[in-house]
């Protein structure tokens, strides 16, 4: 035992933890789960909820867990009569005036005030809904979440979030008593960059998310590990999505995204923006190969490329040109490179921006709206052009992995340049500007439907996962390069992302030492990268 | 807001922006000054704010709380939670005369039930109703600290004690 | 009897400064500052003076919690949020005696080393806020309040704040948060406000009351006040009697007197010669008593507690037979919904709901479990929230229940099962 660590019992288990560790979370180390709505492990302490009741040997009477600091010794009992008491009662007490319409309420089936009643209550109401304090309900609280305010138990962690965390402070619990209600100051919505993290802290239906709310149920739902691809900062998330077994007509369809604790780069938060990007695995998707716009088949499609890159193949290699963007995962950009250098003895490729600098803050949000510049540079290295434009220019064919040099924002030279190359040989999951020129369009997947790593802003190596799949045949982006290797005799393996990083860290320096086990479901720093591969920042 | 009336909400960034060189009266922002001299932070004279334009304007509009939360540095929904949570801060107009009645145990021992009875029908008022004339307003209120002269009645800020139901109607007769 | 606090009371212009200098006023304070600030808190130590604002916690030991050399500014907070249902002492003090309250929270700054005061009074008082707010410019005037206050180079600013109509902000930490700006709305602990008050600064909160005795205590020693009183309950204390008496009024008697005399001979005996009922004898938090068992028992906190009560603000609150628990009962429930800060569940949901159920049943309305329903929400909110308001509402159901159980019972539908069905 440390200086700074203490040993206690709770429920019989022994636990360390660092001293004063609240007893909710020295209590998840042992296994035990107290309940409570007001605590959150992101957000002060405010023990109003009153839920997390636990007797401690030697303290008089029930304490707060949330409130009550671990200390060497320590006898913590959270299952005796008298806590069960307790939690019944303040389940009681909270649906005194609450409206009990979960029928018609989105939280149904993620609501703590239901998960606890059917563990901790249980008992029929004794107040009938006639003699409820009424509020208000469905009120349009801001451009992204929807308030009731009979649903809220006033455990104030949305207020405690926009004065902490965004310190835009718009909310506030007004009057008193049980006439206590959240709202805002007329006229000011809650329209902060991170509002609808106050949907996701709300333990019951009274902040709602008016993009997700009556879209799917959340019983139905399962969440898997993903990052956020909006911008260069890697926000950890959870994908929500339907569990496969249980539904016929599963479509691998994505319906939100909530963020997933990481205190190295999110804490618990992400922004609005980023809570757009699970749109990209549903909206816009190419759901088969095409030539020339006419749905083809894989084997077509492979035919065409063939057909049209053969002879310049044979012929002068470097007729071949690459683009890749910086949305590709670190692996893809490797395999990009090494497909251009060693089926086309193309040494150079273009690595370009998708989309212009966006909006920044001092907090999550980047201004790079890429999740992965650093890492595409990484894997790029020295083949990466300084002159897109040029590079381009007289090109006969181009390889597009992703990009999009089609996009408005584009260098008009650069547009010019690649909209007078003759065959466009296209990969992508959703439509854009420069799939509508593709001579052979070749459908790949959306970032949940992937393994791979990105490389944030900080350096910072996070994986993503394949955790959903579509009903139409597109395919992986690195099956794909491998199916393009093929076509060209060149016999590369299919999908397997975790060795290509392996021959990545065994080239590169800075990913020297790491592996998809050691970058984990958290990421791992590789060395050096913030500073020089960032690029534009050095 | 429930307790407010929908229809007549503006834009609070409106609010801010026409309420922006609001100031109160000499006095009072000079009052306010040498308050924010003396108190640790801004925020921490929000009440002492709230009562100088309460005792200036009768009440505490939207358009006050903005003034109020520029003024002490704290967020609109802070003003609105203060205003909302202290019964003392009107958020509405209350008649030239606020009449309040205190009806709490030592009080209703000594009679407290006969003036609150004398008083409503008198004024023609119930509990928080406002004359139409705006005239008089009445409102039932918690202990007054006037226990041991019990009942008693406020009337602004004047402390009425040892009433009967003649001696109440008697003080409201003088102020008509 | 010996007064305290009353001893100079009523004597003509004691209410100014030069009229509490004429009866040795600021004495204490000049006496005070020459002697070290810890000295200052060992004699109110040894006085064994209590918090006279209803929890009793023993005052010098209190001021001895502020941690020293902190590099944080140390602030003082007087509770004159008098708001306690039954209570009218603090406003007595204020209003007849400004100047010897000021004293006594000077001194207490000076002994735990406050430089900014803030004198917290309840927004609805009226005549007590103008008597201090002048009282504390005449000493700004006079450099008792500013810097090297009579030549010790001491240095001290004392502001008065007014609240705004919250029952809340008598608890220290709902004060505090009043100070602060803020809703009322009561602190969790820890940390306790001696350490963490204030702008997270290092705060004690006294009542004005319990300020009051202290120039007295610094005159005549600690000593000189512990012998007043009883073994454990010290010196004197202040009794606001309300209701139905002959005399209602603000009494100075010694600790341990008894309530019989108070009652007796103090306030005349009861209002029209009625009998009396029932006591409730520190304010309308306490639990209630029967007449019988509360004028039997003497005014320590020892034997309150023994007679199954508690001394709280020391308000009497006396009941006759003219009066109907239930009814009264229905006005305190109505109180505390009202005053609740809606923070813990408990407190926010459970007042509304006993209200609402109280009202009921005292207006005939009553369904049968009702009863059995108050009290699990009296169990329930007691002893389970941030202050103590939730309790408070508790004693009061409990104890009318206890003792008046027939009253409520006779308003209430009769029973299938006593029907015998």
């Amino acid at each position: 035992m440390s200086e700074n660590t203490v040993n206690l019992t709770i429920d019989g288990i022994q636990v360390t933890v660092p001293k004063g560790t609240n007893l909710i979370e020295a209590s998840k180390k042992a296994g035990v789960d107290v309940p409570h709505f007001c605590y959150h492990s992101h957000l002060s302490v405010a023990g109003n909820c009153r839920m997390c009741m636990v007797e401690v040997e030697g303290m008089r009477g029930p304490q707060i867990g949330c409130n009550t600091g671990a200390n060497e010794g320590m006898v913590v009992k959270t299952d005796t009569e008298a806590v069960k008491e307790q939690r019944a009662a303040v389940m009681e007490f909270l649906l005194v005036n609450h409206p009990i319409d979960c029928p018609v309420c989105d939280q149904a089936g993620e609501c703590k005030l239901q998960i606890y009643y059917m563990e901790h209550d249980r008992r029929d109401s004794v107040v009938s809904v006639d003699e409820k304090v009424k509020k208000g309900k469905a009120i349009e609280v801001g451009p992204r979440v929807m308030l009731d305010q009979e649903r809220c138990v006033a455990c104030s962690r949305c207020v405690r979030f926009c004065d902490e965390v965004t310190g835009t402070g718009e909310l506030r619990l007004m009057n008193r008593g049980d006439h206590t209600t959240i709202d805002t100051f007329p006229g000011r919505e809650l329209d902060n960059d991170y509002s609808v993290n106050t949907v996701d802290i709300c333990p019951v239906g009274a902040l709602t998310s008016r993009d997700f709310r009556f879209q799917a149920r959340v019983w139905y739902l399962e969440h898997d590990d993903s990052l956020c691809t909006g911008c260069a900062t890697g926000c950890n998330v959870k994908v929500s999505h339907y569990k496969q077994i249980e539904l016929d007509d599963y479509n691998g369809t994505a319906y939100r995204l909530q963020p997933r604790v990481n205190d190295e780069v999110n804490q618990a938060w992400m922004c609005d923006f980023g809570r757009k990007e699970y749109r990209k695995v549903n909206d816009g998707r190419i759901e088969q190969p095409f030539a020339h716009n006419i749905e083809i088949g894989w084997d077509g499609a492979l035919g065409h490329v063939k057909n049209a890159l053969q002879p310049l193949r044979d012929g002068v290699a470097a007729e071949v040109a690459g683009v890749v963007s910086f949305d590709a995962t670190t692996e893809e950009v490797w395999q990009f490179r090494k497909l251009l250098r060693e089926v086309f003895g193309q040494n150079e490729i273009a690595v370009l921006a998708s989309r212009p600098d966006g909006k920044a803050d001092d907090f999550l949000i980047d201004a790079d709206k890429h999740p992965n510049r650093a890492g595409a540079l990484l894997a790029a290295g020295d083949a990466a052009t300084a002159d897109p434009a040029r590079y381009l220019e007289g090109k006969s064919a181009v390889i597009v992995l992703g990009a999009n040099p089609m996009a408005t924002f584009q260098d008009e030279a650069l547009r010019q340049a690649f909209a007078g190359i003759k065959h466009k040989i296209v990969l992508a999951a959703n439509r854009n500007e420069t799939t509508e020129l593709a001579a052979v369009l070749l459908p790949t997947v959306s970032f949940t439907e992937k393994d791979g790593s990105f490389v944030n802003r900080q350096g910072r190596v996070q994986r993503i996962f394949p955790i959903l799949r579509k009903g139409y045949p597109c395919r992986r982006d690195l099956d794909v390069l491998a199916d393009l290797a093929g076509t060209f005799e060149a016999d590369w393996p299919r999908t397997d992302a975790a060795a290509v990083f392996r021959e990545m860290a065994e080239a590169l320096p800075q990913l020297a030492g790491l592996d998809y086990g050691t970058i984990g479901k958290l990421g791992a720093l590789a060395k050096d990268v913030a500073t020089a591969a960032l690029g534009r920042k050095a | 807001m429930q307790t407010d009336n929908i229809e007549d909400v503006v834009d609070a960034a409106e609010l801010e922006a026409k309420t922006a060189d609001w100031k109160l009266s000499p006095e009072r922002e000079a009052m306010i000054d040498d308050l924010q001299s003396r108190y640790p932070t801004k925020k921490s004279t929000l009440l002492p704010v709230l009562w100088a334009i309460q005792e200036q304007e009768g009440w505490i509009s939207r358009e006050w709380m903005a003034y109020a939360a520029r003024r002490c540095d704290a967020a609109l929904s802070h003003v609105l939670g203060v205003v909302s949570f202290y019964t003392m801060y009107h958020r509405k107009p209350v008649g030239k005369y606020h009449v309040q009645v205190c009806r709490n145990i030592s009080c209703h021992i000594r009679g407290a039930p006969k003036i609150i009875a004398a008083v409503e029908e008198k004024l023609g008022l119930q509990n928080g109703g406002v004359s139409s004339c705006g005239k008089w307003s009445l409102e039932h209120v918690e202990c007054l600290a006037g226990c041991s002269w019990a009942p008693v009645m406020q009337i602004n800020r004047t402390l009425h004690e040892n009433l009967g139901p003649d001696e109440a109607l008697k003080i409201l007769g003088e102020l008509e | 009897m010996t007064k305290v606090l009353f001893e100079h009371r009523g004597k003509k212009g004691v209410d100014t400064f030069e009229g509490w200098e004429a009866v040795g006023g600021f004495e204490a304070l000049k006496r005070a500052l020459k002697m070290k600030p810890e000295e200052v808190i060992e004699e109110v130590k040894t006085s064994g003076l209590r918090g006279r604002g209803g929890a009793g916690f023993p005052a010098g030991v209190k001021w001895g919690f502020v941690p020293k050399n902190t590099g944080k500014p140390i602030y003082l907070c007087i509770n004159a949020d008098e708001s306690e249902p039954g209570t009218c002492k603090d406003r007595v003090l204020m209003e007849e005696l400004p100047f010897m309250c000021l004293e006594g929270a000077l001194i207490a700054a000076y002994a735990i080393g406050a430089k900014l005061a803030f004198w917290y009074i309840r927004g609805e008082f009226d005549l007590s806020e103008r008597v201090m707010s002048r009282a504390v410019e005449v000493l700004r005037e006079k450099g008792v309040i500013g810097k090297d206050v009579f030549g010790s180079g001491w240095d001290i600013d004392l502001v008065v704040h007014r609240g705004a109509g919250a029952y809340i902000c008598g608890e220290e930490t709902g004060l505090i948060s009043s100070v602060e700006g803020d809703k009322g709305q009561p602190k969790i602990k820890p940390p306790f406000p001696a350490v963490e008050g204030a702008f997270r600064c290092p705060t004690i909160v006294n009542n004005v009351e319990t300020l009051a005795a202290v120039p007295w205590i610094i005159n005549k020693g600690g000593l000189a006040y512990a012998a007043l009183g009883t073994e454990k309950s010290k010196g004197t204390k202040l009794f606001s009697v309300s209701g139905a008496v002959a005399k209602p009024g603000v009494y100075e008697v010694e600790m341990g007197y008894p309530m019989h005399d108070l009652i007796m001979n103090e306030c005349g005996g009861p209002q029209f010669g009625k009998t009396l009922k029932a006591i409730i004898p520190g304010g309308s938090s306490v639990p209630v008593l029967p007449a019988k068992i509360a004028m039997e028992m003497n005014l320590d906190y020892e034997s309150v507690q023994a007679a199954g009560s508690l001394l709280g603000s020391g308000g009497v609150i006396v009941i006759d037979e003219s009066q109907s628990m239930p009814e009264l009962l229905a006005i305190l429930g109505r109180f505390y919904a009202h005053e609740s800060c809606g923070q813990c569940t408990p407190c926010r949901e459970g007042t509304g709901w006993g209200s609402r159920l109280l009202d009921r049943v005292a207006e005939g309305e009553g369904k049968d479990q009702d009863m059995p329903t108050l009290e699990r929400i009296a169990r329930f909110m007691t002893g389970t929230t941030i202050c103590f308001l939730a309790s408070s509402m508790a004693m009061p159901i409990q104890s009318f229940f206890k003792h008046f159980r027939h009253e409520f019972e006779a308003l209430l539908p009769v029973t299938t099962e006593a029907k015998g069905d």
